[in-house]
């Protein structure tokens, strides 16, 4: 894309300039030529290199980092180049012939360029809290999506996964939720392009993708994390979870780069969940339906179902060598171990006037889920050119493509078997019966397809039949010119687009599952999201003094979004293999349905920094927003903030203190919105409402459907901050502390009200939340000698969450998915966001318990109960677990769902009494975990060792709890034909009257269902090695004669262990989209642990 | 400088250009929804209005959440659930908690009905004579009356003491919704207030799927009776009952249809049996029923059985088999305390071929209805696998759960009945009236496609004691409404709640049953706990 001769003129002047340079010498001028290197090896091109005495005599280095030049033997020579140490070097010094210098890469923190809302800043002028990860610390990790590489290296940014599939979205929150309806989720800044953080559903089920899934992460250059109001009020009506500003990778000034990078990687399932076995599944079978004689109809399916006839003619529980007996081991036949794939093509390269970069990444990543993989393909390209002193102007783009195909692993509606795979992988029995039920299905072969009328189904049978698949195309662009009347003013315009196509397939067979019923069910489904930014800025950069200066800042920006929706739906494929492709072969066609909104925000903002004597630094900004969600009246918000920092190292007091580099002391104050509402909530709407009359005529019809709201506004946070920056040993331990108080209030509320008023809910602004934190980061150079370095980076984040007022109310519920269970989490005043909801279980029953056996041994309790059951249905017998007469002793806690105390049997679930009225109700329902962490951070240490590089990265959690909403169902004794989690093992039986898991709940039972058990919450805390990673790197001279400038190989494990008390898949869990119910695990994809072997070539 | 200042003032001009230029800007223009102000401007508006309307009681109908299913059907002893869903589940066996979640949705979805008809009500209301002609609107009005009547009858039924919320909320109203209780009493008072107004506006013919003049007769006839009845007993209201029924029959627009299965089929969706009925049609129009395959035989739903769900028939309403093939089954004798108000059905009324499916469509070659009367398919010694069917689904079958079928609300013969019910409230059942009321459905229940069968198998009612007559009716109705969704009314109307929930049959020895679990205050429902806790004036009703 170069043009040579431009390169080769470039060339030509340079000389020339030095030669001009030299000639202005007057002085017994030395002639030094030399070379300049970067410390990998690669030459340093456009090198500045200048004499110290002299400002005026300078040089670059040419395309290969050679250089010429004059000094007197007195002076020293100054190397500096953008991202590297500065070098000096004394003329005296020189020996004959070439100098050679190698530049060191900055590690300095403080000489981080960091990306501000509109601007950039040196790190040492910053007044706000801004986090900043760079590439090279990104790469490490070969995630699919970016937000992976961002878990845990930031103070207050937590990353939760949703599940651990291969592009499962993750939870991104900064300084905790601040909203309770309307999202949290930060907003995104793409290279100037604003973006909403919510993450995206990936087609049928609950599973959720990062917005930014076509993104590359490897093209990202700098992630950078506006935490304080200093620096979000910028974005002000958008601004109050944070701002997370993704700068992609730009070509530099310097020699044109060819780069290729490919990696391979295999991935194995983590864990395995602990089930019954094989043998502990006949055993638990045939417990719940004790065989003996007289057996009649139903009971004696069930009783003879895992048994067989011996010789003697006794029933005796079937073997696993039985002919008609088949052992499955679930878990097994749907995972496997899985392959990614990973190519990437980059060059880049740049000149004083113009840059370029160009990428192509190419993706093929496998589930360990048989049949889930993903494809994905992205091509970048960016370039700017300076015309002349006034003039610059710029583009880019990036265009993402992926082809997601696999199944719904995880869904919430499992009334009727529409579960997702992970459930039916964990229910599906695993020891086939010989005698089949005519409730269950068999195929051909007499494999048992699906049992209980279609409620679970065969995992390998779903996953040969069922597909769930999706092809994704975003892409933006961007393109700006910029105009410098003069040295202090510059004005730009920039105007960028966004788009984003996703076209999801998916089909539920008609042999399976609870489509059946309907000859199967295609569902195709299109969305469309694309967004228009137009942005023009002046920037004014005044030094009054040497010690005073002002930086200015005006935009307009206005933005349309546009969010297109389309769904066609058919059942009833009659013809085996054609479905989805030919939907107009079914036999009903479901009306189409679609959905369209424009939203629009038109904003002016301001900004004024001002630094005095470099020493006191003042930021007031702000911002006012007209966003078209609100009413007449209520359009518009204003959105203030004010920073202060005192760098107080540079006062006299600190000159004597030696060890202390650098200290800077910052506070902020300032309001942010939020407006991440449904459109058109504040209108008064009829919506289309059909009714069918006369037996088949369909007429029109409207009808009310969402109440006039005008008083809707935005919901408001105001932040404060105090923060304290010190540099200790010239910079070589850094430490970053802040405590903030984070205040939402006039919550964008989906406030509960009574049905009778019509609505469950309205949009209104009530409520109060507060997140207060603590946060702090230490980055350490613990050793930095010529062929030794070692980095270490540390955080950790503490915020509490509490919400301080929701109104009139004192709280409300809320219901996660996941289908049997009702207001599992609840929002209350006092309590944080993702407190959970339930019953606490108390064990069950026991002997003791009751008048019957009084007094006595468990023995003979035990051989009562049987003998109870043998003489129950006038001799006929009974199942022990269906003896529902005995008698409670006084004082023992009751359950109102079973009103009279003679009705209770041993075994039953018994629930802690909370008001101490001796009866089990909903008012016994109280707070029964909570999922926001105590504490997390990471900790990540980076060694290099001459070429190679060890690093390592720690994350940590503690104090969140987990809902394990799988142990539901997975522990429900009611139902004898899914297999169970290892747990219950633990249920109680006449036999077993120590155990405290509910017996058999069959029949009347006074299970609680309906409410979380206390049981289903587990302590999520964990302490993961994320990453581990080996590289090294052939340096040049070693493969100089293959034109190469280097070659990097690099062994890495992802998830390589991870100690944590959670019996699910993965602690780092989060399924659904839903912000207020936080910490779920429903359905969840299984974790991989990865191995990857990588390769790159730099020419 | 003054270069400077020049470039800066361009710039503030531009920005306030643009500031006043893009007012426009971020106006919404939806193009998903309309206001209601736009539709109701004309006569055509209002009927546009009226329909959406009429959807509202969908709420009503056999669903999920319809208020026919969960609590007419399956907080009655008609059907078993051997499921391990928790909340349809713990409704059948009178094991609820406050906060069991179908409870909770039958509550909302009717408040969210009422207020969306009372929105008719206010704005066609308010409409002026220019926009529409006056006799249209009470006729709207009149229509709209007639939901809100049935709507707040389900209410009442359930809950007794209900908020009676006449008017549609308003944005000046959020925040402010709690609204108290009115009586069992007043709520009755306000139905029939509606109710009255919608007859005397109504036009007198079938209707077709919209309200009139019969069907709001025959609904003041079935409210008059229920108030006979627990918690009011007001027996003076037998006579309003007999009276407003008496003009339903008298008015030679409706008939029973002459073969009884026939009315359950898409053929008859609009006879001249139906005086009201609840509209669907499917599949695939978003305007289905769930009755075709909610209910319906074993086997799968492309052959016309019953959609996924393990619904059983209560062995109640089954009764013995001991009628087919002479087979006498000790299991289904002894202990049958509520024959003493119920008699089983015989093998040889109709309506048992067609209510209790004892075939398996997939073991038939034929089509659902031939299994009717496929004596093989139909001899199935196990009962456990007998389930409750009325509606027909057809063979193969593509509507899943999305089913074309209306679902009656009143039929002629329910009127029939409850007119012998009135006349026997007040003590003045003659063997005529019998005659030309419960003795016309029983004759009917002899007639098979091919014969009619003797009339010893489904004899005359011979008119008794006001009680033996009583039981006679109840008997009846279950036989002739079973599924229909009415079961829980009549058993409260009648007294025989407890008796007949306790006498409940489970059909599966793990299925659980609601014998022994279920308490006298679970006559009535809940207050649902989520509406609770939104409202500090509401009062939870007794015993929860």
């Amino acid at each position: 894309m170069i043009n040579s001769t431009n390169i080769k003129s470039i060339r030509k002047i340079i000389i020339l300039i030095a030669f001009l340079i030299s000639c202005i010498g007057i002085d017994a001028q030395t002639k030094i030529s030399g070379v300049v290197n970067a410390d990998d090896g690669s030459s340093l091109p456009f090198c500045n290199v200048r004499v110290k005495s002299n400002n005026t005599n300078v040089v670059v280095t040419d395309l290969d980092g050679y250089f010429n030049i004059e000094a007197k033997k007195t002076d020293t020579l100054v190397f500096s180049f953008v991202g590297f140490q500065n070098q000096e070097y004394p003329v005296k010094k020189i020996k004959k012939g070439t100098l050679n210098i190698i530049l060191k890469e900055n590690s300095k923190l403080l000489d981080d360029v960091v990306v501000v809302g509109y601007g950039t800043l040196k790190r040492e002028d910053l007044t706000g809290a801004i986090g900043s990860i760079k590439s090279k610390e990104l790469e490490k990790i070969k995630s699919l999506t970016f937000e992976e590489q961002l878990a845990n290296k930031m103070a207050g940014v937590q990353v939760v996964a949703s599940e651990g599939g291969p592009d499962a979205g993750f939870k991104v929150k900064i300084r905790g939720g601040t909203s309770l309806n309307a999202a949290s989720d930060p907003l995104y800044v793409l290279d100037g392009i604003p973006i909403s953080g919510t993450s995206e559903n990936i087609g049928e089920g609950n599973s959720t993708t990062s917005p930014l899934s076509s993104l590359d992460p490897s093209d990202i250059e700098s992630i950078d994390i506006l935490k304080d109001a200093s620096a979000t009020a910028i974005y002000g009506s958008r601004g109050a979870n944070g701002v997370i500003i993704i700068t992609t990778k730009k070509g530099k000034k310097g020699r044109d780069n060819i780069s290729f990078e490919h990696y391979t990687s295999v991935s194995t399932i983590s864990k395995t969940l602990d089930l019954l076995s094989f043998q502990e599944f006949i055993e638990y079978r045939n417990d719940y339906a004790p065989w003996r004689p007289g057996l009649d109809g139903q009971n004696l399916f069930l009783a003879t179902s895992y048994r067989k006839m011996d010789e003697f003619g006794n029933y005796v529980p079937v073997e696993l060598g039985d002919s008609g007996v088949i052992a499955t081991d679930w878990q097994k036949e749907i995972s496997r171990p899985a392959f990614i794939n990973h190519y990437k093509f980059q060059i880049n390269g740049g000149t004083e006037k113009h840059n370029y970069n160009a990428a192509f990444t190419y993706q093929k990543r496998q589930g360990i889920i048989k049949t889930t993989e993903l494809q994905r393909a992205t091509a970048v390209f960016n370039m700017s050119q300076t015309f002349n002193e006034k003039f610059k102007s710029g583009f880019l783009m990036n265009v993402g493509y992926s082809d997601r195909s696999g199944i719904v692993s995880a869904s919430s509606n499992n009334n009727q078997g529409r579960s997702g795979l992970i459930t039916n992988t964990m229910l599906f029995a695993p020891v086939q019966s010989p005698r089949q039920w005519e409730g269950n299905v068999y195929d051909e072969n007499g494999l048992m397809i699906a049992n209980n009328n279609g409620d679970i189904s065969n995992p390998t049978r779903m996953l040969a039949e069922n597909f769930n698949d999706g092809v994704n195309i975003q892409a933006y662009a961007n393109g700006y010119l910029e105009y410098k009347p003069n040295k202090n003013v510059k004005l730009k315009s920039s105007l960028n687009g966004f788009k984003r196509d996703s076209e999801n397939r998916a089909w539920f067979s008609d042999k399976i599952g609870w489509t059946r019923a309907t000859i199967g069910r295609a569902v195709v489904t299109d969305n469309t999201f694309q967004s228009i930014n137009w942005t023009n800025s002046m920037d004014i950069t005044k030094n009054f003094s040497d010690n005073h200066r002002i930086i200015s800042t005006l935009v307009h920006e206005q933005q349309l979004t546009e969010f297109k929706y389309k769904q066609s739906t058919a059942t009833g494929f009659p013809i085996p293999g054609v479905n989805l492709n030919n939907m107009q072969s079914a036999q009903v066609t479901l009306p189409n349905s679609t959905n369209a909104n424009t939203t629009t925000l038109l904003s002016f903002l301001g900004r004024l920094q001002y630094d005095a004597f470099h020493k006191y630094l003042f930021t007031v900004s702000a911002r006012g927003d007209g966003s078209s969600k609100f009413a007449k009246g209520n359009k518009w918000g204003f959105f203030p903030s004010v920073g202060t920092a005192w760098k107080f190292s540079k006062e006299k007091f600190m000159q004597n203190v030696n060890f202390i580099s650098n200290a800077k002391l910052r506070a902020s104050y300032g309001v942010t919105g939020n407006n991440s509402i449904p459109n058109f909530i504040s209108l008064e709407q009829a919506g289309a409402q059909n009714y069918v009359v006369g037996g088949n005529q369909i007429v029109n019809g409207a009808t009310i459907t969402n109440i006039n709201n005008p008083d809707l506004t935005w919901e408001t946070t105001t932040q404060s901050d105090i923060g304290l920056s010190i540099g200790f040993f010239k910079d070589r331990l850094n430490l970053e502390m802040d405590y903030y108080i984070k205040n939402t209030k006039d919550l964008l509320l989906q406030v509960p009200v009574p049905a009778t008023s019509g609505y469950s809910t309205i949009w209104q602004n009530i409520g109060e939340v507060e997140n207060k934190g603590f946060e702090f980061t230490t980055i350490a150079s613990i050793v930095e000698k010529k062929k030794f370095n070692w980095n270490s980076n540390f955080n950790i984040s503490f915020n509490k969450n509490k919400v301080l007022n929701l109104g009139d109310a004192d709280h409300f519920f809320v219901t996660a998915i996941g289908g049997q269970i009702n207001n599992d989490y609840i929002v209350k005043v006092g309590e944080s966001i993702g407190a959970i909801h339930g019953i606490v279980y108390d064990g069950v029953y026991t002997f003791n318990d009751f008048v019957e056996f009084d007094g006595l041994t468990n023995e003979q309790a035990r051989d009562k109960i049987y003998a109870d059951a043998a003489a129950a249905n006038n001799g006929e017998g009974a199942f022990w677990y269906t003896l529902n007469n005995y008698t409670l002793k006084d004082g023992v806690v009751r359950n109102s769902l079973i009103a009279n105390s003679d009705q209770y049997r041993p075994g039953m679930s018994k629930y802690k009494d909370q008001n101490g009225d001796g009866i089990i109700n909903d008012d016994d329902r109280v707070i029964i975990g909570n999922t926001q962490p105590l504490f997390f951070g990471g900790l990540s240490n980076v060694l290099k060792f001459g070429n190679f590089d060890v690093s390592t990265q720690f994350s940590f959690s503690y104090g969140n709890d987990v809902y394990n909403k799988n142990l539901a169902k997975g522990t429900n004794t009611a139902n004898p034909w899914n297999n169970k989690f290892g747990m219950v093992r633990e249920r109680w039986s006449p036999d077993n009257p120590d155990n405290t898991l509910t017996s058999f709940n069959a029949g009347a039972s006074g299970q609680y269902a309906g409410a979380a058990h206390s049981y289903y919450i587990e302590d999520g805390s964990y302490f993961r090695l994320n990453n581990a990673s080996i590289g090294y790197r052939i340096p040049a001279k070693k493969i100089k004669k293959m034109k190469m400038r280097s070659i990097i190989l690099r062994a890495t494990i992802n998830n390589a262990f991870i100690l944590t008390n959670y019996s699910g898949w993965d602690p780092d869990v989060s399924v659904g989209r839903n912000q207020l119910t936080p910490g779920l695990d429903t359905d969840a994809y299984p974790r991989a642990r990865t191995y990857t072997l990588s390769v790159k070539f730099n020419f | 400088m003054t270069y400077f200042k020049y470039i800066t003032h361009i710039f503030i001009v531009f920005l306030f250009f643009l500031f006043i230029s893009c007012q426009k800007y971020l106006e919404e223009n939806p193009t998903v929804f309309a206001s209601p102000s736009e539709i109701l401007t004309n006569e055509a508006g209002a009927e546009l209005y009226t329909i959406g309307n009429y959807a509202q009681i969908k709420a009503i109908a056999s669903d999920w959440d319809g208020w026919l299913l969960m609590w007419g059907t399956i907080a009655a002893d008609e059907i078993v659930i051997p499921n391990w869903g928790a909340d349809i589940r713990s409704i059948y066996l009178h094991s609820f908690t406050t906060s069991n979640n179908a409870i909770l949705n039958v509550w909302t979805t009717l408040y969210r009905s009422i207020n969306r008809v009372n929105s008719g009500i206010q704005k066609i209301g308010a409409m002026t004579t220019d926009q529409i002609d006056e006799n249209a609107k009470n006729k709207f009005i009149g229509e709209h009356k007639y939901l809100r009547a049935m709507l707040y009858f389900c209410l009442v039924s359930s809950w007794e003491n209900v908020p009676l919320v006449l008017n549609e909320s308003q944005s000046e109203d959020i925040g402010n919704f709690e609204v108290s209780q009115s009586s069992c009493k007043d709520v009755y008072e306000s139905i029939i207030e509606d109710l009255l107004y919608a007859e005397s506006v109504l036009s007198e013919e079938q209707g077709n799927g919209r309200a009139t003049k019969g069907a709001a007769q025959a609904l003041l006839g079935k409210v008059y009776l229920q108030m006979t009845g627990p918690p009011l007993y007001e027996t003076e209201k037998f006579s309003l009952a007999a009276n407003k029924l008496s003009l339903v029959i008298n008015s030679g627009i409706y008939d029973l249809v002459a073969y009884y299965p026939d009315i359950f089929t898409l053929d008859f969706e609009q006879s001249s049996e139906i005086v009201f009925s609840i509209g669907a049609d499917g599949p695939g129009l978003n305007q289905g029923s769930r009755i075709g395959t909610l209910f319906g035989p074993q086997g799968q739903t492309i052959n016309g059985g019953a959609a996924g769900n393990n619904w059983f028939t209560n062995l109640e309403l089954a009764g013995p088999d001991s009628g087919f093939g002479g087979v006498d089954d000790s299991f289904f004798n002894g202990g049958r305390n509520n024959y003493a108000f119920a008699q089983p059905y015989t093998e040889d009324d109709i309506r048992s071929r067609n209510n209790i499916a004892k075939h398996n469509v997939n073991q038939c070659d034929c089509s659902p209805e031939e299994g009717m009367f496929s004596d093989i398919h139909r001899n199935q010694g196990n009962k456990a696998s007998w389930k409750p069917w009325k509606w027909h689904n057809i063979k193969p079958s593509n509507w899943g759960t999305d089913t074309p079928l209306d679902q009656p609300y009143i039929r002629y013969a329910d009127v029939l009945l409850m007119y012998a019910e009135a006349l026997n409230g007040s003590g003045s059942l003659t063997q005529a009236d019998a005659d030309a009321t419960i003795n016309l459905v029983r004759s009917r229940a002899r007639v098979f496609p091919n014969e009619v069968k003797a009339d010893s198998i489904v004899p005359n009612l011979v008119v008794g004691t006001q009680e033996y007559n009583s039981n006679e009716i109840l008997s009846e109705r279950r036989k002739e409404l079973c599924l229909e969704g009415w079961r829980r009314n009549d058993l409260i109307r009648f007294g025989k709640y407890f008796e007949g929930i306790n006498s409940s049959q489970s059909t599966w020895s793990n299925s659980g049953n609601p014998q022994g679990q279920f308490s006298e205050h679970e006559i009535r429902w809940p207050i649902p706990f989520n509406e609770m806790q939104l409202n500090s004036n509401l009062v939870q009703n007794p015993g929860y």
